[in-house]
Parts: structure tokens; sequence; C-alpha cells
């Protein structure tokens, strides 16, 4: 068989498209007369050495500085496509407007999901251990989304699980409202069991957190206030502690701060600020109680393979 | 390359410097590292290049020629000057006719 005189055109084409334009001309020449060299020597595989050359030929390419000529050329286009834009503007305000609104919304946009994400998926868990707390939720045999749990299902799957260190719940809502200096105020508010804080292995930054003994009847009437609330509406004082205070028309005693950036439930929608007592928990079978959660004791927890709760199936995530 | 390019004079290009280096180093030299090594020794400012018209070999097209400056000379004979003085240091003679 004969060997081609010359590389196929087609493929100097695709040569010229990946070299600089300064030294397409040459290249190809060199890539030719090579190609022509090898050819009256008898060399074999012609196109593989071919290839060979095309390929050494890229990253050389890719490193090669560009000319002061072809700089210049280009800030010039990108001075020259700038103003053009700027007088494009100016020349028509409506479209500005709704150009700049535009961005404005999907900056915010974005700023609000990033804060989203980064708070529910980047930024650490602020509790002790967070790789050993589980939040149980409810799901039902026919249907595939799990749903939160009802006051009732917390207390069963409590009564009934023998693996879990401990297990809690709170509720959001409705919000607490309060007076500071006369002036009314309003915040997020839970009601949580009083292990909540031992649980997720969280210490009051000032007083304490509720005890075992605050779920007694008659000691029901205590908050936990979280670190922002407090230094938003109190200015950070210290004699909050103690001081008794109305929160929606009942009077309760504030008997500690939580630290800074530690609240429960995590909520896209809004910051708990104010914790209430387990007692205080709706009772109705429609009402959920945002994921109840426990803290397993990693051993038995793997030793188990599984959790005990003779209840209905629970889907479990740990985060 | 230094010498490569100096033993070839008037006729230094992409090619004729490809074919010299594999034939003396029996090796497979790529375009590409030759162009890079041209590249690097045009912006230390020890060769310069300039484009000429084309041939019938190349189909006509233009070749980039490639020459010594002052400096690449400078710099070959600094370089053979301490080869020379490392092979004394060893007790040893240059090779000749290979560098």
């Amino acid at each position: 068989m004969t060997a081609r005189r010359d590389p196929p055109r087609r493929w100097l084409d695709v040569v010229r498209h990946l070299v600089p334009a300064t030294r397409r001309d040459e290249i190809t020449g060199d890539l030719v007369e090579l190609w022509r060299l090898r050819a009256d020597a008898g060399t074999r595989f012609l196109a593989v050495r071919f290839w060979r050359d095309v390929w050494s030929l890229v990253p050389w390419s890719s490193r090669r500085t560009p000319s002061p000529e072809r700089r210049t050329r280009f800030t010039d286009a990108l001075a020259a496509d700038l103003r053009t834009a700027l007088r494009g503007l100016r020349s028509n305000p409506a479209t500005t407007t709704l150009a700049v609104a535009i961005f404005a919304v999907t900056i915010a946009a974005g700023t609000v999901t990033f804060s989203v994400v980064d708070a529910v998926a980047i930024r650490p868990l602020p509790y002790a251990a967070p790789d050993e707390l589980i939040s149980a939720m409810r799901q039902w045999r026919t249907s595939s989304t799990p749903s939160w749990a009802t006051p009732q299902d917390f207390f069963t799957w409590q009564r009934s699980q023998h693996t879990l260190a401990g297990t809690a719940a709170a509720q959001r809502g409705p919000n607490a409202s309060f007076d500071v200096a006369g002036t009314p105020r309003r915040a997020g508010m839970a009601r949580v069991t009083a292990n909540l804080f031992d649980v997720l292995g969280v210490h009051a930054a000032l007083g304490r957190t509720f005890v075992a003994g605050d779920d007694e009847a008659g000691r029901d009437r205590l908050a936990v206030l979280s670190h922002a609330l407090w230094m938003r509406e109190f200015a950070g004082d210290p004699t909050i502690v103690g001081r008794m205070l109305t929160i929606s028309t009942v009077s309760r005693q504030v008997v500690g701060i939580l630290p800074p950036d530690v609240t429960f439930p995590i909520s896209a929608t809004g910051s708990t600020d104010v914790f209430v007592r387990r007692s205080q928990f709706s009772r109705t079978r429609t009402s959920g109680v945002s994921p109840p959660i426990a803290a397993s004791t990693p051993e038995s927890w793997r030793s188990s393979g599984r959790s005990r709760f003779s209840s209905a199936r629970l889907a479990s995530t740990a985060r | 390359m230094l010498l490569t390019l100096h033993g070839l004079r008037e006729d230094a290009y992409g090619v004729s410097i490809q074919q010299v280096l594999e034939r003396e180093t029996r090796r497979g030299v790529s375009l590409g590292a030759v162009y890079a090594a041209l590249d690097r020794l045009e912006a230390k400012g020890l060769a310069r290049s300039a484009a000429s018209p084309g041939t019938a070999m190349r189909g006509g097209r233009s070749r980039r020629l490639f020459a010594l400056t002052a400096d690449g000379l400078r710099s070959l004979d600094a370089m053979r000057r301490v080869r020379e003085r490392l092979y004394g240091l060893a007790g040893l003679h240059p090779a000749k006719g290979r560098s």
C-alpha cells in the first residue's frame, strides 16, 4: 500500500483550530513537511506519528502567553464592550431598572438559599456530640414520606425504647409575646421536655437550663432564653436570670441563658428564642412535635443493630 | 538546543531542529517540545525568530527561522567553558565530535 503524500486536509483544519492564529501557517507547514519526510523514508504509522505531534502541541499552545499586541486588543475590546453596554443602559432607563431589580432579587435569593444551606447542612450543629443525635419521624406503611410525630407518638416511643441514652422533644409556636420596658415584643417560642438540653449536651451560658424536677406540676412556670434574644432585648443584662417575665400572659421565671448560636429546633422560617417546659405541649393528635431527638450511646446503638421501638416502624435519621 | 540552532545556521526551524535532535539523541522528539524550548529561548533573549517564505516541500507554507542572538552566543560560550572546567576537574577531556 502506498502512503499518502500529504496528511488529509481535514486533519490540518483541526490543527489550525488548536494552535495560535499567528503560527498556523508555520505549524501546519512543519507538520506537512514532517509527514513527507517520513513518507519518503518509508516510516510506518504516519497517521499515529502525525497525531502524536499534534497532541504534543496542545500543552505548548495552551501555555503560550498572549503577546503584548493580543493583550492590547483584548483590553481595548473589553473597554469598548463596557462603553457600549453603559450607553445602552443609560438610553433605556426602564430596562436598566428592571435588570437591576432582577439582579437584586436573584442575589437576595442566592444569599438566603446559602444561609439556609449553611445553617442546615454545612455548619456543624452547636451541640456536644451531634453525631450521636438521632431525629425520629413517623412513617406509615402506605406512604413513602415520613411525617413529624405527634406528642402521643413521642410519649409512646419514650416509654418503649430501651436502646437510647435519652429522648427529648420540642414543639414550635405560637410566638411568645412579652414587654420590655413597656414596649411589646415577640419572639419564636418552643415547648420542650425538661431533659432537652441534657440530651443535646448544652449547658447554660448563664444560670441553668431545665432539670428533671422541672417536669413536676407546680414548677412549670420557667423559661430559658436564647443568647440572641438576651443580647437583643435585654442588652446582655445578667440580672435577667431569676426575674419574672410575663410571656404570653403567663408569668414565668427566667432560669437561664443559652450559649451563643445554640437553638432548637433549627428552622429556616425563624429562630426559637424562648423555651418553656413540656407540660405546655399541645395534646391534640394533629399537632406535630418537631422531630423528637434522641441521644444514643454509640456502643449499644451499634450492637443492637436497630432501634427497639415497639411501636410503629420509624424512619430514623442521624444528623 | 543552543548548539543545534548554532549548527543549523540559517536553516534552523521547527522541523530541521526536531530532525537533528532525533538523529543525534536517538530519541523521539515531539514538535511541541521543540516549540516550547524555542519559545523559552526567545523569551530569555537568547534566540530570535522571523517568518520566511515557504518551500515546495511544505506546500508553500511559511517557516519560522530561528537564530542565536549575541546573548545566546555568549551563553553558549559560557556553558562550554563551565563544561570544560568540570571535565578538567574530573581529570577527563570533553568528548570530541559530540556535545
